[in-house]
């Protein structure tokens, strides 16, 4: 489903993603876990086509990622970051139809995707047409995560989405996603700096350090026998903090 | 998208499209002195009277601004003094004698006329009592009072051809001279403080106060004759207008001169009034004047000014936000335009228009007079700079996040601008409006030193009659217009500013 071959990122002769080959089937969750600037982030942008790689390929669904098939790419990308990247001029029905709206969708069809989607994500139906900043986070979220998934993606990419929320709400949006990954059947890659929400999401853990893949394996795998100093220690720093 | 298309359609259309204005067949201009004013009058209502329509630009300029006009066609005629004419406007020709100075003129296709009859140039000047008890009539007179007290205007003092010249010709014993402000030597003069002033020959205030010039029988002042310049190719097509200005040949004495200037300054009449009183006493020629009210007066100034708001300032949006847009997308290019911008804005509005005026007219627009596109392209400058920084500021401040989901989402770059971007920036934008809109109507009023109407007008004219009824007549509605135009937008930004973007609302945490 998700194919990178050889990708690599520098800024200014700085490498910040070493030469990564994966490869992501479809329906699969995988995380791409590390601590702040370990180049997780890049990685996701390369693919949502926001960075260009220094060199490499990467291909989606078996199509080349380049200037010429951007567009195309992106009709089959869900995109949800830390804040939301709500449009905070527009309510949240206007927020999430914005693209069925470009793509000719009739209103008796957007209504039927709408209603679908609240009961998905357990979000409460009279808040649609509040605007962004009259939501809670959690319901900002929400928002985002029913605009990425509208048009109906193969491949949802998630930048830290419970970030930027409190505890509590975290835990519930953890829990809800979890069956919104299962039953809208994408292909998921989510980042994180969170071993909880790694170990709760993840098919596959891809820890990396410095730019570079250091381990890649099912959650138990990474905490149970660690490939290096460096991934023991992130794991113990997390399991001692909590 | 579409919205944003007709948007700016709307704004350019209703920018652009000039007010209907009157067929006018001649053109008259005056410089902004009571006395330039009432000649040109006096000309216009006797051309009219034998059929082309005249427009007067009242008061539009010193002699430069003036003299240009004539030269590039934009008038047709204007009162003009011979020694400005060799003095200034010829000056470091060397030109001496009439005969040089009309070859000169015609070599731009302007004519010269005749005296006019009076000398508007330097004199000296004593209250009549004084002069009757002194019994000097010339300047040589002078000599036998070694005693009198002089009080002269500094540019007198200073001007190679009046006192130095006076003072080497008559050989004046004279020690006590003071340099004053000619307002302050008029009082001490009054109140017999001091004896001998200098003044204008035909200023207003001989008549008011009664004073007596003494003779330059040496002639040593330079002569001032009051003359017509005219477009000669203007002059062949209208009979009537050559008649008009062969006719006020040799009219109007030093004297008549002053007791015309005097009606208008004392305020008894308007500038009209004075031109018409003066052609049916004169030159037996009657008319009507039609002396317009002073609220019509303030609503025709109104609505000109609001005329130069519009062309200037709905154009304006359209240039400056699409600019602010071309900065942010563009940074490295955008400091360049952001940093032309901001150095238009920092060009003295009066500098400003003067510079405009050959460039203006070089494209072959009208650069002066009644919506004039010099103060019109001058005011569109003038109000670029704040769309332009509010458009560039807006868009920058929209969090990077927004901008990426839309990108990831699949919107086109234009469908971004006009759907996600704009809309964000948009009361931003609607703040640089304003400011752009209130300075508008401000600047606006300069637009009448080049003769492009508006509350200006009242302002200068007040001013120069010194007539504060005058000069409220403009600031006031200036200011109201301002207030109101805030208001609209405001109400505008009210009406088109989604919930979204206002005041923070308080969050309930779910």
């Amino acid at each position: 489903m998700l194919e990178l071959r050889e990708v690599t990122k520098s800024y200014a002769g700085a490498t910040v993603v070493a030469p990564l080959t994966l490869h992501v089937p479809a329906g699969e969750v995988l995380v791409l876990l590390g601590p702040s600037g370990c180049g997780k982030t890049t990685i996701l942008r390369m693919i949502a086509g926001l960075v260009t790689p220094t060199s490499g390929e990467i291909a989606v669904d078996g199509l080349p990622l380049s200037n010429a098939t951007i567009g195309q790419v992106r009709h089959k990308l869900g995109y949800v970051i830390q804040e939301g990247g709500l449009f905070p001029h527009l309510t949240a029905r206007a927020n999430i139809v914005l693209m069925a709206r470009y793509a000719g969708w009739s209103r008796e069809r957007m209504e039927r995707r709408l209603v679908e989607l609240v009961e998905m994500t357990e979000f409460p139906p009279d808040a649609l047409d509040r605007y962004p900043t009259e939501l809670s986070g959690g319901q900002r979220q929400r928002v985002s995560l029913m605009r990425a998934l509208f048009l109906e993606p193969s491949l949802l990419l998630l930048d830290e989405p419970l970030g930027a929320l409190d505890p509590l709400i975290r835990a519930g949006l953890q829990r809800d996603l979890k069956t919104v990954f299962t039953r809208s059947g994408a292909t998921v890659v989510l980042v994180t700096h969170d071993l909880v929400e790694a170990s709760w999401f993840a098919d596959r853990v891809c820890v990396l350090e410095a730019g570079r893949v250091v381990q890649e394996g099912p959650f138990a795998e990474i905490v149970e026998r660690p490939a290096s100093q460096f991934v023991r220690e992130f794991v113990n720093s997390q399991v001692v903090a909590s | 998208m579409g919205k944003l298309a007709a948007i700016v359609v709307i704004l350019l259309v209703a920018g652009l499209v000039p007010a209907p204005r009157d067929e006018v067949q001649l053109r008259i201009g005056s410089k902004k002195f009571t006395e330039s004013v009432i000649l040109s009058e006096v000309l216009r209502l006797l051309t009219e009277q034998a059929g082309p329509s005249v427009t007067h630009y009242r008061e539009f300029g010193g002699t430069r601004i003036v003299f240009d006009a004539l030269a590039a066609g934009e008038i047709d005629a204007y009162p003009e003094y011979t020694g400005t004419i060799l003095g200034e406007i010829y000056a470091g020709k060397g030109l001496t004698d009439a005969e040089s100075m009309r070859q000169e003129l015609e070599k731009l296709g302007i004519g010269v006329s005749e005296s006019l009859g009076f000398n508007n140039t330097y004199a000296l000047a004593l209250t009549r009592a004084r002069a009757d008890e002194l019994g000097v009539k010339t300047i040589s007179d002078l000599v036998r009072h070694p005693e009198l007290q002089f009080a002269l205007t500094h540019e007198f003092l200073d001007r190679a051809d009046c006192w130095p010249a006076l003072l080497k010709a008559y050989d004046l014993p004279q020690k006590k001279v003071v340099g004053v402000d000619h307002d302050i030597a008029y009082r001490q003069l009054i109140s017999g403080e001091v004896d001998v002033i200098d003044v204008y020959s035909t200023d207003a205030v001989i008549r008011h106060a009664n004073l007596v010039l003494l003779e330059d029988d040496r002639q040593v002042f330079p002569r001032y004759e009051a003359v017509w310049l005219f477009r000669n190719d203007t002059a062949s097509r209208y009979p009537a207008f050559r008649q008009a200005i062969e006719r006020t040949a040799g009219a109007i004495s030093e004297a008549e001169m002053q007791a015309l200037n005097d009606r208008v300054e004392s305020r008894t009449a308007s500038e009209s009034e004075t031109a018409a009183l003066f052609l049916a006493e004169k030159l037996g020629v009657r008319l009507e004047v039609a002396s317009t009210s002073y609220w019509r007066m303030v609503v025709r100034h109104t609505m000109e000014h609001l005329d130069l708001v519009r062309r200037s300032l709905l154009p304006a949006i359209v240039v400056g936000v699409a600019l602010g847009v071309f900065c942010q997308r563009w940074p490295s290019a955008g400091r360049g335009v952001l940093a032309g911008v901001g150095l238009l804005q920092t060009i003295p509005s009066l500098a400003l228009l003067v510079l405009l005026l050959p460039v203006v007219a070089w494209f072959g627009y009208r650069s002066i007079g009644e919506g004039s596109a010099t103060a019109i392209v001058a005011l569109f400058c003038y109000a670029l700079m704040p769309v332009v920084r509010n458009t560039y500021t807006g868009l920058e401040a929209i969090p990077r996040g927004v901008v990426e989901s839309a990108t990831v989402l699949g919107l086109r770059r234009s469908s971004r601008l006009a759907e996600i971007e704009l809309p964000i920036a948009l009361p931003t934008i609607l703040a640089g409006i304003r400011t752009a809109g209130v300075q508008c109507v401000g600047f606006a009023t300069l637009g009448a030193i080049i003769g492009a109407g508006g509350l200006g007008q009242p302002i200068l004219r007040g001013i120069r009659v010194s007539d504060p009824k005058l000069v409220l007549a403009g600031a006031v509605p200036a200011a109201l217009l301002a207030l109101a135009l805030q208001l609209l937008l405001d109400v505008l930004e009210w009406a088109v500013v989604p919930r979204g973007l206002k005041r923070r609302q308080v969050r309930s945490e779910l």
